[in-house]
């Protein structure tokens, strides 16, 4: 502690001082009000009863001195904290201001970036959509084309099991006409209604015999009905017959 | 498998362009067989109950006979329809009968009447044809005959042949009373007439080629002798009287000759003797039999049975004469030849194993067909249309007509005659 003090003797004088100084201010202080955060001298003028004029009057001085003292001290650190603070504050509004700035700027540009990533995204999805689509359709076509020559193969099978089924019955009603000569042949076109019935028949080449003709006319119609698929999907193939008369 | 190819590639065709082309489908085999036809039976309108002849089932009878056509029987018959507003053709059409015949009979007078027929094409519902006919009742028979011959030529194509007669020899009775006799009948068989009666054998009957005289071969004055005999008059004349044998005489496809068989020269030979004059001409010359001589329809050549080859087998020789040659080489006995009015065909008696049958040799093909299943068929003749052979098969002991198509399909016995049929000879068309 000695130590201390030895070597910092302004220091203890200071603090003795300024202990002294707190000490009457102390005295005063006790005197005066207990509103303490009140602050001194400004608006509520101290009444000394205690105390002698010239007593009051160095202590008056002394006060004042001191109170202007701190006054300017009070303003010096008032300017300073003004100047501070409007320092601070330009500070602040400067920093305020760029980082407005800035996030608007990031704002601008993460929006910029959002909207560019959305206008990827969508197109990517588009693209992809349409894409989908297209291999959609596609497969569907080929579903579609797969389905209709898979019917057109089965339709083919069903035709050539009836086409066979009518040659025959055909045949089996077709009486050649004993004696006729040999190489004659006879075209004929037969209209079918639904269910097989034949509507017309007409002799589209005739093999110049009448007799061979009227066979095939009469071997057609002695063959009705056709035998035709029940399907009736199936008739648009057997609607209109060309019949060919050729006996080997 | 070309077949199948070939209508798989039609039917892939179609397949591929629906609507756009016709499915084509190839008919290459058809049925060989009778035309189905129904006759109804004729409507009546006169004294009586009915017609005197049933015409219908006469032509019914025509077709059936020539295997040409397969008659619907009357029991199956829909409808009787008499005139062409009655016929509905779908009936007749659920019947499978591709041809319908109807017709009247109207009494027009005493012994007097009207015939009218109708032919209609069931499928095709058409009217073919329609005829009416005044007829005496002794005509009916054969107005049916001539309805035939119509409706065969309508549906065939060919002429009909039943409006013909045909003549052949009978025999009744037995041993010693034994009665020989010529007789001319409708080409049905009925309607006989006789033409000549004999206690001595009748033999070899033939028609001239206009169908009016017949020649036969007659033992009246105990030899043979030619006489020729006209039909409708019973005038008759005697051609040859040589000594020896005088038989199968043929007349030539004009009229003028007939070749015979003479044995005046010691062995019998074939002639061809001149009506005009009687002068003759010795066609063959060998120490066999020749015999049965028959003409090709151009007269220029003849067929005649000989067994110089050692059996009875068919030559052909020419008008001219010269030598002969053998036609025939199948089996060992092949005799009593006629020609097909078309010269293609030459029918004859067929010996084999033991059994006498009718058939037919192929000109063109020099193929032998067997048309009939007989133990003794014999004297096989030509329709004049040549789509029938008749003949005399035998059945108990005795001979009856028969008739065969000459396909050999249908076959049929004729009706009934009395005592033992021999040598049924088929006139010409000329007779009508």
């Amino acid at each position: 502690m000695w130590k201390i003090i030895r070597e910092n003797p302004r220091a203890v004088l200071y603090a003795v001082l300024m202990h002294l100084v707190l000490l009457v201010l102390l005295v005063f202080s006790l005197d005066w009000t207990p509103k303490i955060s009140r602050p001194a001298g400004v608006k509520v003028p101290i009444e000394a009863k205690l105390i002698d004029q010239r007593q009051l009057e160095s202590v008056e001085e002394k006060k004042k001195e001191e109170q202007r003292k701190r006054e300017a001290e009070r303003k010096a650190v008032e300017e300073k904290k003004k100047a501070e603070a409007e320092r601070k504050r330009k500070a602040e509004a400067e920093a305020k201001r760029k980082a407005e700035a800035e996030a608007k700027r990031k704002a601008e540009a993460e929006a910029k970036r959002k909207a560019e990533v959305k206008r990827k995204t969508e197109a990517e999805a588009k693209r992809k959509a349409e894409a989908e689509a297209a291999q959609r359709r596609e497969a569907e076509l080929a579903l579609q084309q797969q389905l209709a020559a898979e019917q057109a193969e089965r339709d083919q099978g069903v035709v050539a099991e009836y086409t066979a089924y009518i040659q025959d019955k055909i045949q089996q009603n077709w009486l050649k006409p004993a004696g006729s000569p040999e190489g004659l042949s006879c075209t004929v076109q037969v209209s079918l209604i639904p269910g097989g019935d034949v509507a017309r028949v007409q002799i589209v080449r005739s093999s110049g015999d009448p007799l061979f003709d009227r066979s095939v006319e009469t071997a057609v119609h002695k063959a009705s009905p056709m035998p035709l698929p029940k399907d009736a999907a199936m008739f648009k193939y057997f609607r209109e017959l060309r019949l060919i008369f050729k006996p080997r | 498998m070309k077949l199948i190819n070939g209508i798989l590639l039609l039917v892939l065709l179609a397949v591929a362009r629906p609507g756009m082309t016709a499915l084509t489908i190839e008919i290459t085999k058809g049925m060989e067989g009778a035309i189905p036809i129904a006759v109804v039976p004729f409507g009546w309108s006169g004294k009586g109950a009915a017609a005197p002849e049933n015409i219908a089932a006469i032509i019914s009878s025509d077709l059936s006979r020539s295997g040409r056509f397969e008659t619907l029987p009357d029991r199956d018959l829909v409808s009787h329809p008499t005139d062409a507003s009655q016929v509905q053709y779908h009936n007749w059409r659920m019947l499978n009968v591709d041809n319908l015949v109807i017709g009247q009979i109207r009494e027009t007078g005493p012994q007097q009447y009207s015939v009218e027929f109708q032919l209609f094409d069931v499928f095709r519902t058409k009217r073919l044809i329609g005829y009416s006919f005044p007829a005496r009742q002794s005509e009916l028979r054969r107005v049916a005959h001539h309805i035939s011959d119509l409706i065969y030529e309508q549906l065939t194509g060919e002429k009909g042949a039943f409006n013909t007669q045909i003549a052949y020899i009978t025999t009744t009775g037995n041993g010693t009373k034994k009665t020989y006799t010529l007789l001319v009948a409708d080409s049905d068989g009925f309607n006989p007439q006789t033409i000549l009666t004999s206690s001595q054998p009748l033999m070899s009957p033939a028609w001239s080629s206009d169908g009016n005289e017949v020649a036969y071969v007659t033992f009246e004055q105990k030899t043979a002798e030619i006489y020729i005999q006209h039909v409708a008059t019973g005038s008759r004349r005697k051609v040859a009287s040589f000594p020896g044998i005088n038989g199968a005489p043929a007349w030539s496809p004009d009229g003028t000759r007939i070749a015979l068989t003479l044995s005046r020269d010691g062995n019998p030979e074939i002639y061809l003797m001149t009506l005009a004059n009687k002068s003759l001409k010795r066609l063959t010359n060998s120490p066999a039999i020749d015999t049965e001589p028959v003409w090709t329809p151009d007269g220029r050549s003849l067929v005649f049975t000989s067994d110089r080859g050692g059996s009875p087998q068919l030559y052909e020789v020419s008008a001219g004469g010269g030598q002969a040659k053998r036609l025939t080489f199948d089996g060992s006995y092949n005799a009593g030849a006629d020609i097909s009015p078309d010269g293609r065909k030459i029918a004859m008696v067929h010996g084999e194993k033991g059994a006498y049958r009718i058939a037919v040799h192929d000109r063109e093909t020099g193929l032998l067909r067997v048309l009939t299943d007989g133990k003794l068929d014999e004297s096989p003749s030509f329709s004049p249309n040549g789509s029938m052979i008749i003949y005399a098969t035998d059945a108990g002991n005795r001979g009856v007509l028969a008739a065969v198509s000459v396909d050999g399909r249908f076959r049929q016995r004729l009706s009934l005659q009395a005592g033992n049929v021999r040598e049924p000879v088929w006139s010409p068309f000329g007779r009508q």
